[in-house]
């Protein structure tokens, strides 16, 4: 019973822990999926700030470069000194309506100097496609809006075959408003073109003033730095990303800036990354953080939530149990309690009987024969209590077996020598209620046995005759040894048992509840201590199918003895 | 915003018109407050008749001790703190870095950048009133992690920017021990960048600490900007270093100087030997970031001239300088010229040739042959590259001997040590140290003055 409790009482605190634990597991689960998209929507909002901030930056650039350009000059001198004193220009360029170079000159002529030559080099693409005039007739040049007064918002798509760079890479030309124009009477705009040469991105302001382009070329380096300028640096003590790292890539993927305090690998696969706006959108943004970000993130909130509940829900549990088991075993200590004092009534009741028995069967000796009346009322008093030593044995035998303390006196005897005992015991109360009895003995030899649990045994199969079958009048007890076993039988024919009862009969304190036992005391013990002695005795008590009435075998082990 | 202060940072010449006034006089004679002289030398002021003659102009300009007081300086230091700094190298460093900001008044202004995968602006662009709070701020320098050499150099010229002024001395110190791996790092892209702060009047010296660093591009930097550059092998000379560089930041009598050279129809300017100009027909465009007080710095342009009768003279070049005198803290400007003249007489033109020009020619002609021989040695070409060190060793001690100077045969022994050490193991630290000395040569910039007890 004891660890049957405890298993059910650990069934019962384990289960729902479980079922909440998974389920939590479940929910952290989707929370980690909800968790991180919602982490890389957060890391491209702040991509998407760093973008912008590099938006504003290069929109003051713009700003900045045109207020060089302007007022728009065609003396070369005039342009040779600006593109010596602009820290971000390299080179200026001026086109004629049909996207002649007006400035540097071509070729050989007097006044060129060596670095003009070489930007011409860099740029000859540019001015053969003519693709900032859009004389070269591909896609949507800058001819084709100049006369908009509205910035240029549209993106000049090139064919690489028309433009592209000796590294065999696509230039693109990516017109993005620039700052507002200044109020003009000539219809203005302008606009950046990027094309590829040497180390990777290569950057042109244009505007257009009446039927000329101007265009500055851009010193990359200078504008790279003043970019980086405006990001964010990392201080070491208070990092502004303490536990992540940003990174600005260029088109080949070669790391530009980065900052935070996080490291990551060289080859490190970012979270979130983010193209840069026009017109750096070979460029990319790239955040990364380490893998824990995530996880932290869920074990500081929902993870340690879930904890507390289902700690919470443990304890309750666990107080709940504990509660049952304690009222249990309360209920177990009071049955305990009953048992021990009944147990102890009982030994105290033995004596007296026994005694109260012993002389009233004395008695029954002395009285003269005449004497039929007394003789009666003896008889009476001795059945009766045959009957409560009978009961006071049960009572102590079930004790002896809560107590695990049931264990068999074995001596040598005969089992008929021991049923003849019993049924002289019970004539009285045979007679009384007219009930014939049939024995027929088969088992004379002296055997090892306990006959005291012999006695209790078929003393109870036949009290139960007496009690339940008294209708059949008839009672047929017979044994028969077979090797080392002993078996007797006790047949009545009375009602019998119904056959759902068969096996519950045997169960302690059950008793069949109908008609045929109305009226009748018992205490439910007597056929489940009979099983359990019989069992002891290395044997069995069924009840047998019969035509009529009940039929109980009992079986004993009962090896022969030598002797008499 | 930002944008619009640093385009009026911008350092505006004045030399445009004015040549028609120019070729009248052939030198103007300084002002008494006038810092800054120009001397305009031919090296040869007598040339044979009869053929094209090519001949050397200099043009020398020496700050002037006029007043015992200093322009207040910006200035920002940026220290390399990757991994491979670590140890002493980082300790004297730190050391360097506060030994030269003790050097400034409270009324200049400092940044300091850290840089090593990341870039800390560790004292952000301020006036020297909390030294003790600066001080703090380098000490707690740790060093570990790549070198973001570009976006220190990025982080530093902004912080200089934020107090730009033509009236400050703009100057960004940059140390370095290693290669440039995260971020720009080949010397073009750092020369363009040095360039365009050159323009805005900032210099940037570089200090090549060790022997891993990337000399060619903390040359290009430097040059571009018309910064110093300084080849420390040992850290123990870092101090010394910036104790250098501080003194010509401290002595700075000029900035913004722009250089305008015209030489009349026949005569044409052929290149401007070791530096950077822009040529362009008969002009010729030069630019200088600083002058320092009792320090020469000078242009060698090449020119051909066409030949003429005996006796007659030829205008050569007239010479406009524009600077911004930053003791009396406006713009200045400076003319001058020069003529040859015509003889018949070989022996008469050896005679008159000038020497201090001819200095200047061989030293220039021995940095230009000395980076031959670098470029050999680069292409793995030991024996030629031998060569060309040990000839330009007899050039300059030939010419040493005939002018009897002493920086020549200084300049010889340098170029022969160089032939002895080409080999794989000694080349690495003599390509450094030729690299310095060319630097030198073509900025005559200052070299490390080591404390003489030391």
């Amino acid at each position: 019973m004891k660890p049957k409790l405890t298993i059910v009482l650990v069934l019962i605190v384990i289960t729902p822990l479980a079922i909440v634990g998974w389920l939590g597991a479940r929910i952290v689960q989707d929370e980690q999926v909800v968790l991180e998209h919602q982490l890389r929507e957060l890391m491209l909002g702040q991509l998407r700030a760093v973008d912008t901030v590099l938006g504003r930056s290069l929109e003051r650039y713009e700003q900045a470069v045109l207020d060089e350009m302007r007022p728009f000059s065609l003396d070369p001198e005039e342009l040779r000194r600006r593109g010596r004193q602009s820290p971000y220009v390299v080179q200026y360029y001026v086109l004629d309506d049909e996207g002649r170079l007006l400035f540097p000159p071509l070729g050989i002529q007097a006044g060129v100097t060596a670095s003009e030559r070489e930007s011409l080099r860099r740029t000859g693409q540019i001015w053969d496609s003519g693709v900032l005039t859009g004389a070269g007739g591909t896609g949507e040049g800058l001819g084709g809006s100049a006369t908009s007064r509205r910035p240029l918002l549209s993106i000049a798509e090139q064919s690489s075959s028309t433009l592209s760079s000796p590294q065999g890479r696509p230039a693109a030309s990516a017109s993005k408003a620039p700052a507002q124009p200044q109020s003009s009477d000539t219809p203005e705009s302008a606009g950046w073109h990027v094309w590829y040469w040497g180390d990777g991105i290569q950057m042109m302001l244009w505007a257009r003033d009446g039927q000329r382009t101007h265009a500055a070329e851009i010193n990359r380096a200078r504008l790279l730095a003043d970019l980086i300028a405006e990001l964010p640096e990392t201080d070491v003590l208070a990092p502004e990303l303490a536990e992540g790292r940003i990174r600005l890539a260029d088109s080949a993927g070669r790391l530009l800036y980065q900052w935070g305090s996080f490291e990551a690998g060289d080859d490190a696969q970012p979270i979130a990354s983010l193209a840069v706006g026009a017109p750096l959108g070979a460029w990319s943004l790239q955040y990364h953080a380490p893998a824990s970000v995530f996880g932290s993130a869920a074990a500081g909130g929902f993870l340690l939530n879930l904890a507390a509940a289902v700690a919470v829900l443990g304890a309750a549990v666990i107080g709940l149990s504990y509660y049952f088991y304690r009222e249990q075993s309360r209920d177990m200590n009071e049955a305990a309690q009953r048992v021990s004092f009944v147990n102890q009534v009982s030994h105290e009741l033995k004596t007296p009987l026994t005694n109260i028995r012993m002389y009233a069967e004395l008695l029954e000796k002395d009285v003269d024969e005449p004497d039929e009346r007394l003789r009666r009322h003896l008889a009476v008093i001795v059945s009766e209590s045959q009957r409560l030593s009978r009961l006071i044995g049960n009572v102590l035998t079930f004790s002896r077996k809560q107590r695990e303390a049931l264990e068999l006196r074995r001596n040598p005897g005969v089992v008929d020598d021991v049923l003849r005992g019993v049924l002289d015991h019970f004539r009285p109360a045979l007679d009384a209620k007219q009930i014939e009895v049939e024995f027929k003995p088969g088992a004379g030899e002296s055997v090892s046995m306990d006959a005291d649990a012999v006695e209790q045994i078929v003393g109870n199969l036949i009290s139960n005759v007496e009690k339940y079958g008294a209708e059949g009048k008839h009672m047929e007890i017979s044994s028969r040894r077979d090797g080392d076993t002993v078996a007797i039988a006790v047949a009545d024919l009375g009602p019998g048992l119904p056959s759902r009862e068969r096996q519950r009969i045997f169960e302690p304190f059950y008793r069949v509840s109908n008609a045929l036992t109305e009226g009748v005391s018992g205490t439910g013990m007597g056929l489940a201590i009979s099983r359990d002695l019989a069992r002891l005795h290395g044997g069995d008590l069924e009840l047998v199918p019969s035509e009529r009435g009940a039929r109980f075998r009992v079986t004993l082990d009962c090896p022969a003895v030598e002797g008499p | 915003m930002r944008m619009k202060t640093t385009f009026q940072g911008t350092f505006k010449g004045c030399i445009r018109a004015a040549l028609l006034f120019a070729l009248a006089l052939p030198a103007i004679p300084a002002a008494a407050s006038r810092s800054v002289e120009l001397d305009v030398q031919m090296s040869t002021p007598l040339v044979l008749t009869g053929a094209r003659q090519k001949a050397y102009v200099r043009i020398a300009l020496t700050g002037l001790d006029v007043k015992r007081m200093r322009a207040p300086v910006n200035a920002a230091i940026v220290l390399d703190q990757s991994g491979s700094m670590s140890g002493r190298k980082i300790e004297e460093a730190k050391r360097a870095a506060i030994m030269a900001i003790d050097q400034l008044r409270d009324d200049d202004i400092v940044s300091v950048v850290t840089y090593q995968s990341t870039v800390d602006v560790l004292v952000p662009a301020t006036k020297l009133y909390d030294r003790e709070g600066i001080r703090r701020a380098i000490r707690s320098i740790r060093a570990g992690g790549k070198t973001a050499l570009f976006a220190g150099v990025s982080k530093g010229a902004r912080e200089l920017e934020k107090f730009l002024d033509r009236n400050r001395v703009n100057t960004l110190l940059l140390l370095s021990d290693g290669l440039a791996n995260v971020g720009p790092s080949s010397p073009g892209e750092l020369a363009q960048f040095g360039e365009s702060l050159g323009r805005q009047g900032i210099s940037v010296t570089t200090i090549g600490l060790g022997l891993q660093y990337n000399e060619d591009l903390m040359t290009r930097l430097a040059m571009a900007s018309d910064g110093n550059h300084f080849f420390v092998e040992d850290e123990g000379d870092l101090e010394a270093a910036f104790a250098t560089e501080f003194g010509d930041v401290l002595s700075t009598v000029a900035q913004g100087v722009t250089i305008h050279i015209h030489c009349p129809k026949g005569v044409r300017p052929v290149r401007m030997v070791g530096r950077e100009a822009r040529i362009s027909g008969q002009n010729v465009h030069a630019s200088l970031n600083q002058l320092f007080r009792d320090q020469t710095r000078y242009f060698l342009l090449e020119v051909d001239v066409p030949p003429t009768s005996a006796g007659k003279v030829q205008r050569v070049a007239d010479v406009t300088v524009g600077y911004h005198d930053l003791m009396a803290g406006s713009q200045a400007t400076l003319r001058g010229g020069t003529s040859v003249t015509f003889t018949n007489s070989a022996t008469t033109v050896e005679q008159r040739r000038n020497r201090e020009v001819a200095i200047a020619v061989a030293r220039q002609i021995g940095a230009e042959q000395n980076e031959v021989a670098t470029v050999l040695r680069d292409e793995g070409k030991i024996e030629e590259s031998r060569e060309a060190f040990r000839m330009n060793f007899a050039y300059l001690e030939k010419e040493g001997n005939r002018l009897n100077e002493s920086s020549l045969k200084q300049d010889a022994a340098a170029n022969y040590k160089a032939s002895e050490n080409l080999d794989e193991k000694g080349w690495v630290r003599t390509r450094k140290q030729q690299q310095e000395l060319q630097y030198k040569t073509k900025t005559q910039r200052a070299v490390i003055q080591k404390p003489k007890n030391d």
